[in-house]
């Protein structure tokens, strides 16, 4: 009985299927190119010369026709000078694309036979991967998803179509000019619904298949990989470096952007506005705060390859509370951020997924990569620890060591010797190293002067401590001066004094982060205490769809961190509203989080990142046993669960057995007969007769002839080819085959007794 | 033995060749057939699969070392390509069914045809590219390729011409079916060899006939019955366009309720009998041997053809009196097959008139001997 | 008589037909499997078509029967100016007693055997075919019934077109069973011609079993037990036979019946009180290749014969037997 396929599907015919492969190439090929959108800017227009090509050829095939052969001919030579050429001036992974694209825009455009479509298969393979590995972006899912569809459907046109030549050469098949539109009916009519309904479960059979295979693939933890695909940029697009002018940060604070994310595992405590330390700056001139280059070289100015990564400075110091042992957190950097890593300031270690070139420096404890990032880049951090105080046991020996700026050529930890920046004033020049920066003031002595005059009227003229000089100056600042982004600072004229903090201080005008900052260091390094400004992120958003923070760049900010004189750093974040010295403000708690959390349509779409990045990009060992776990747990509690109700069942079928024959009881079995009462009518209603019903019931016997029947198969085989054991009694088995066929076939009345025969007869098997 | 008579009822086989039930699966057998496919099936990835492959383990080298999920993630694509092109393959083969007809007669030195018909037993699914390998025994090999799609329930015929070289029996067989299906990288091997048995008659030749001009007095020879315009009834056949409707025998017609016709029999007198002797000591050329079977043959049909020919027999077999065609073809059959015998009774006298002997010429060429005279040579 | 057959009933009805057989076989020699088939037509009560050339032994097979178990046998050679009266019997008036007096033909009789039964014309064949049916005979309004047990033997010639009239198929529908007798092996041929020639009348034959036994046993046929699945299987065979195209009808339900029956008598000819597939494969090609005509046309009715009989063993081939 078939409803379908009454009258017979139209079939392509064999030029038909020519016109489809040519143009499911050039489709893959495009697929391909469109990856590369995703790269790179410098590459984008080469990708879109290589996209309107392929186009043209595509919807055109007379074309490749009308280039002469010889063209042809040199193509391929001159790619391969091109690529060397490329080679030679350019970075070895960013030229590879480039050959890449070049050879499948080569074959694309040109006349394909069946070996030179796979090798567009696999060239647009490879560029596709190639850039997907590059970018790491969610967009490569969808690419490499189509790209296998497409694939498919051409491997399988290549196919059908190779199969009606028998291996004559494709070229034997003329055509110049696709009929598009006809092309397109006759598609729809010889697409059959089954068949397309079909190619569509198979496809979610691939994919389901790729994730299987995927989480299940056994995963090694490869000492040492290497990251070979990586793409270096050549500087980073925004960011921070370590020169940060007065109003730096908030100019990166008016993109929206997400700058990184942060994935908290279980065991982290992350409080409601954590700060992300990124870099760290000593020296100050002018407005300007820069990492010195002496504070630079301190700890070596070498990039060296580290998988993971764990501060000089064991948190021996620590007072209170020691990292959190389990404390993990996972940060994913987006590209282009910055080369410094964001990172909260007390961790154990930091894990990187491979190796990374990374200048540790361990005296501003500050981690920079040689450049930015171009792909995402995520490392895990354990012992994460927010407090805000970041010990430095060496900091006073240093300072010991060069104790006055004549002794700064006995530079510490051999670092080079420091030769200034060109901010600074030619007096200062030559230059104070880096212990010292943390204390230098402008040259100025009228600014000196109404440093000292400020911070006489905050202590009040007393000694007093760092933290107490902080708090103080906190307080002092937040009277004084309002948040404001927009700075109005009073005309240079006014005063002698050119330095804008300064400047900003007389004023008492409102300011953003950086000038509160600033004028900080400066008051803490004119009371005496070493103070240095901090630039990186502060809070951030709570994505409520996947449970992570989203910081954005919206997040940038500047504080302050003061040398408690006892071999720690206490942050200080001067800005109005942030709580001042140290804050460890409160971790989030569960309402926090239902408060805080952004349900927005971006968090939304941003969230999907996460996914991406969490489950796929970092699928790593342990996420594998994570998998393999919970599925265990899985298994385990349906046991667990299934036992239970059996217990229960069992327990109460007990109890109401041994009651006595209550009101209640009786109650059940009226229940009980009208249920089963029911149960009749229902069967008669649909037509299911007493005899099916004991049909049903007979089951049992007929299985018992369905066993006497194989057992009688297995017998007369054994009787046909008897065996070669002495014990072999042939008489005793055609005995024992007679009675089988009574069971299986007799009347149940004539039966020998079947269990006592089966067993006989397994015996004798 | 008579394959050739019954072509019609020829099997078909396959996956698709009987009714599958639910009853008879078996899931451990099953799942063994995926792991060691079943006898005479194979598996064996084409250039294009040894590629692929290459690059899925390349690839896959590639995410072990930089343990790049990306990798992984291209890796796992390849490896579930190659694991649904397989489950593709299986699925195209399923429940289809092939068999093979051979069109009598074979001839040695003539073309032959055989059909293969296939047939998509599946309720939904179309199936592609199967190519059958076929063989016969005499040498010739080729190739049938299913060009087209087919759809559920449609069955195709497809043609394969070959030469059967020499008479005798021929074994002509489909060796297997194979596909590429889907994407090329797999090249199954599906067992299902079928294979027929069928008789190839000697080649027809050209003869020189010298009866009548030897034949001169007597010409007297064998009754033959064979159907002509006598008085006497033989037996009734089926009408054929052209038969005279005076001939059509109505009692008949009305019981069978078909038109039948009358077949008059015409007696002559002018029949022959072929006595085939192959004594190893005479025929010790094989060369003149084989022509000695073209030429008996040939003659045998020729004279059928004319009414002429009353029967023969071969060596000490049983006399084979042609009155039908089918009897023609028994005697073909055996002709196909005779071999020069070295034990050899000799000497037998047939108690019949014009009995037609062979004997080989001197140096080379078939003489027929009628009477003592060559009535005809090749 | 309870509904289900007794052990004892089976044993004793095993010996009388192996008694029964013994006696046969002394005078049809080399021919155990067609008297085995004939002793199952006999005990399902059903007739059997022999198509056969003329001197193969068929009147000697029925002649034996009849003998062995004191039954009448009657011989009818069919003509084509055969009347039917003079296969059933005729009402003569006799002059003394002043009435008709029914003179009962030939086939009052318990074996009858039929020759060339398609040499006489289809008025004649009816009337034979009515009394095989339902084994009585009406004549002038009066209702006569033949022996019990009633078996016919018909014989035809499958060459001869000319002068006959063929049997039509619904007709055909009424022999159980189409035999072919064959010719004997060597070895047998040796021994028959090494005996005398006997006419019927010097067989030194003496009843083994007794009609009363053998219609007792009859009786017996019809409740040998028929397990489901075998039943589902014969059911299948016929089914494919109906659905086949190459065949221009299947099989009626009354063939159907009697390929039940059939196997029921085998299976108890076996000494047992249930059918196995193996007795419907036994028995299944000669109860229905002669009920199966080809939508093609073959002039050559042993042609035809021979293709159904192909088509009909891939068929049951085609169809699993029950496990």
């Amino acid at each position: 009985m078939r409803f379908f396929a009454v009258e017979k599907q139209p079939q392509l015919s064999l030029e038909e299927l020519c016109h489809v492969r040519w143009l499911l190439g050039g489709l893959l090929a495009l697929l391909s190119v469109w990856t590369l959108f995703h790269l790179e800017v410098s590459i984008w227009p080469f990708a879109a010369v290589a996209t309107v090509t392929i186009v043209g050829v595509m919807l055109h095939p007379a074309l490749p026709g009308k280039v002469p052969r010889l063209v042809w001919r040199l193509l391929v030579p001159l790619i391969v000078v091109v690529f060397v050429v490329d080679v030679l001036s350019n970075e070895i992974v960013l030229s590879l694309v480039r050959l890449n694209t070049m050879l499948v825009l080569y074959r694309a455009v040109s006349y394909r036979e069946r070996r030179d479509d796979l090798q567009l298969i696999a060239l647009s393979l490879f560029l596709a991967v190639l850039t997907g590995v590059l970018t790491v972006s969610i967009v490569f899912v969808v690419q490499i998803l189509l790209f296998t569809a497409v694939g498919m459907v051409l491997l399988f046109v290549i196919n059908v179509v190779d199969d009606a030549l028998a291996g004559a050469p494709v070229s034997t098949v003329r055509w110049v000019r696709i009929p598009r539109r006809r092309l397109l009916l006759r598609l729809r009519q010889a697409a059959d619904v089954r068949v397309v309904v079909l190619a569509g479960g198979l496809f979610a059979a691939v994919v389901l298949v790729t994730a299987l295979i995927f989480l299940a693939v056994p995963r090694f933890e490869v000492s040492n990989p290497i990251n070979f695909l990586a793409l270096n940029r050549k500087s980073s697009l925004t960011g921070f470096s370590e020169n940060v002018a007065l109003g730096e940060v908030t100019d990166i604070q008016t993109d929206d952007g997400v700058a990184m994310r942060v994935d908290v595992r279980a065991g982290a405590v992350v409080p409601e506005e954590p700060y992300w330390r990124m870099v760290a700056l000593d020296e100050y001139s002018a407005g300007a705060f820069r990492m010195s280059p002496s504070a630079r070289s301190a700890s070596g100015d070498r990039a060296l390859p580290y998988l993971d990564l764990a501060p000089m400075q064991q948190p021996v110091g620590d007072r209170d509370g020691r990292p959190r042992e389990n404390g993990r957190i996972v940060i994913f950097l987006e590209p282009g951020v910055s080369r410094y890593l964001p990172q909260p300031g007390g961790f154990s270690e930091i894990q990187f997924r491979e190796t990374q070139e990374i200048i540790p420096n361990d005296v501003l404890r500050v981690y920079a990569m040689r450049e930015a990032s171009a792909g995402l880049l995520s490392y895990q951090i354990e012992g994460a620890d927010f407090g805000g105080v970041i010990p430095d046991p060496f900091f006073a020996q240093e300072r010991t060591r060069a104790a006055t700026p004549s002794g700064r050529r006995a530079a510490p930890r051999g670092g080079s010797l420091s030769l200034g920046g060109a901010g600074l004033e030619p007096a200062a020049r030559g230059g104070v190293a880096y212990p010292h920066t943390t204390l230098a003031l402008p040259e100025a002595p009228e600014a000196r002067e109404y440093l000292a005059g400020i911070v006489a009227e905050i202590t009040g003229g007393r000694e007093v401590g760092a933290q107490e000089f902080a708090r103080l100056a906190c307080v002092y600042l937040d009277r004084r001066h309002s948040y404001s982004r927009q700075v109005r600072l009073p005309p240079v004229e006014g005063t002698r004094i050119e330095d804008p903090v300064i400047r900003w201080l007389q004023a008492g005008a409102g300011g953003h982060c950086e000038f509160f900052a600033a004028a900080f260091t400066l008051l803490g390094r004119a009371a005496g205490h070493p103070v240095r400004v901090i630039a990186g992120f502060k809070g951030g958003t709570w994505n409520g769809y996947e449970n992570y923070f989203m910081v954005r760049h919206a997040h940038a900010h500047a504080w302050c961190e003061i040398y408690d004189g006892a071999g720690a750093w206490l942050r200080v974040d001067p800005t109005p509203g942030a709580g001042g010295i140290g804050t460890q403000s409160e971790p989030l708690n569960q309402a926090q989080v239902a408060l805080a959390s952004d349900r927005s349509t971006s968090a939304y779409l941003d969230s999907l990142r996460m996914i991406w990045y969490r489950r796929i990009v970092n699928f790593d060992q342990r996420s594998q046993q994570g998998v393999i776990s919970s599925l265990r747990t899985v298994g385990r509690t349906a046991r667990v669960w299934s036992e239970a109700v059996v217990q229960v069942v069992r327990e109460q079928y007990a109890a109401w057995q041994k009651a006595p024959l209550s009101f209640a009881s009786k109650g059940d079995i009226l229940v009980l007969s009208i249920v089963l009462f029911l149960v009749a009518v229902l069967l008669k209603r649909l037509g299911l007769g007493k005899s099916d019903v004991l049909e049903w019931f007979q089951r049992g016997q007929m299985s018992t002839r369905r066993r006497a029947g194989l057992l009688l198969q297995r017998l007369e085989a054994r009787v046909a080819r008897p065996p070669r054991r002495r014990s072999w009694d042939e008489e005793r088995a055609l005995e024992l085959a007679g009675q089988l066929m009574i069971i299986r076939f007799g009347r149940v009345e004539t039966w020998p007794e079947p269990l006592k025969t089966f067993r006989a007869v397994r015996r004798i098997l | 033995m008579l394959t050739t008579t019954i072509s019609d009822t020829a099997q078909w086989s396959g996956p698709g060749a009987r009714t599958w039930r639910w009853r008879e699966f078996r899931l451990g057998r099953f799942l063994l057939s995926l792991v060691i496919p079943p006898r005479g099936q194979k598996v064996l990835p084409t250039a294009a699969g040894v590629a692929m492959i290459v690059i899925a383990l390349a690839i896959g080298l590639a995410a072990y070392n930089t343990s790049s999920n990306i990798l992984f993630i291209a890796f796992s694509l390849l490896l579930s390509t190659l694991v649904v092109s397989g489950i593709l393959s299986w699925m195209n083969f399923g429940r289809t069914a092939w068999r093979m007809t051979l069109q009598p007669p074979l001839r040695a030195g003539q073309q032959a045809v055989l059909n293969l018909e296939v047939h998509n037993h599946k309720r939904f699914l179309p199936t592609y590219c199967l190519n059958f390998d076929l063989r016969a025994s005499s040498g010739d090999t080729g190739r049938l390729v299913l060009r087209q799609r087919l759809d559920p329930g449609e069955t195709r015929k497809m043609e394969w011409a070959f030469r059967p070289r020499r008479r005798g029996r021929e074994m002509v067989e489909m060796t297997g079916v194979n596909s590429k299906f889907p994407f090329g990288f797999l090249h199954k091997h599906f067992g299902g060899r079928v294979a027929r048995e069928v008789y190839v008659w000697p080649a027809r030749i050209v003869y020189q006939i010298m009866m009548d001009a030897s034949g001169t007095a007597e010409t007297v020879g064998e009754t033959v019955p064979r159907p002509g315009h006598g008085t006497e009834f033989m037996s009734v056949r089926r009408y054929q366009s052209g038969d005279s409707h005076r001939h059509i025998h109505w009692k008949a017609s009305a019981r069978q309720r078909k038109l039948m016709v009358k077949q008059l029999l015409a007696e002559n007198q002018r029949g022959y009998f072929l006595f085939i002797e192959t004594p190893l000591v005479v025929w010790e050329n094989p060369a003149q041997f084989e022509q000695m079977c073209s030429l008996a043959a040939s003659m045998a049909e020729d004279l059928f053809r004319q009414g002429q020919l009353v029967g023969a027999v071969i060596n000490d077999g049983a006399p084979i009196l042609t009155r039908r065609v089918s009897d023609l073809e028994l005697l073909l059959d055996q002709l196909a097959v005779v071999e020069p015998v070295e034990h050899f009774g000799g000497g037998r006298l047939l108690p019949l008139r014009n009995v037609i002997t062979f004997e080989p010429g001197r140096p080379d060429g078939v003489h027929a001997i009628l009477r003592g005279r060559k009535a005809a040579s090749a | 008589m309870s509904d289900f057959v007794q052990a004892t009933h089976v044993a004793e009805a095993k010996s009388a037909m192996e008694r029964l057989k013994g006696s046969i076989r002394q005078y049809v020699r080399g021919k155990d499997d067609v008297i085995d088939k004939v002793i199952t037509c006999l005990l399902a009560s059903g007739h059997v078509l022999i198509e056969d050339l003329p001197g193969v032994g068929k009147t000697t097979l029925a002649y034996c029967v009849a003998k062995s178990i004191d039954l009448s046998f009657k011989r009818i050679q069919f003509t084509s100016d055969l009347l039917p009266t003079d296969v059933t019997g005729i009402s003569i008036y006799d002059e003394k007693t002043q009435e008709f007096i029914f003179k009962p033909g030939p086939v009052f009789a318990n074996i009858v055997l039929a020759d060339e039964i398609n040499r006489a014309t289809p008025k004649t064949q009816s009337s034979l075919l009515e009394v095989m049916d339902r084994g009585k005979v009406s004549v002038d309004g009066r209702t006569e019934t033949v022996g019990a047990p009633f078996m016919v033997f018909a014989t035809q010639n499958p060459v001869d077109y000319e002068g006959t009239f063929p049997l039509p198929e619904s007709q055909m529908d009424r022999f159980l069973m189409r035999l072919q007798m064959g010719y004997p092996e060597a070895a047998d041929e040796i021994e028959i011609l090494k005996g005398a020639r006997h006419n019927y009348d010097s067989f030194a034959l003496s009843p083994v079993v007794s009609a009363r036994e053998v219609s007792r046993i009859q009786q017996i046929v019809p409740q040998v037990f028929v397990e489901d699945s075998v039943l589902d299987y014969m059911l299948k065979i016929v089914a494919a036979t109906r659905t086949e195209s190459e065949f221009k009808a299947g099989i009626s339900v009354r063939g159907c019946l009697a390929l039940k029956l059939a196997a029921q008598a085998t299976a108890l000819l076996c000494g047992r009180d249930f059918v196995v597939p193996d007795d419907v494969t036994r028995i299944v090609h000669e109860v229905l290749v002669h009920r199966l005509s080809l939508r093609r046309a073959f002039t050559d009715t042993l042609e035809e014969r021979r293709v159904v009989t192909a088509i009909l063993r891939r068929i049951i081939a085609a169809i699993p037997e029950p496990v």
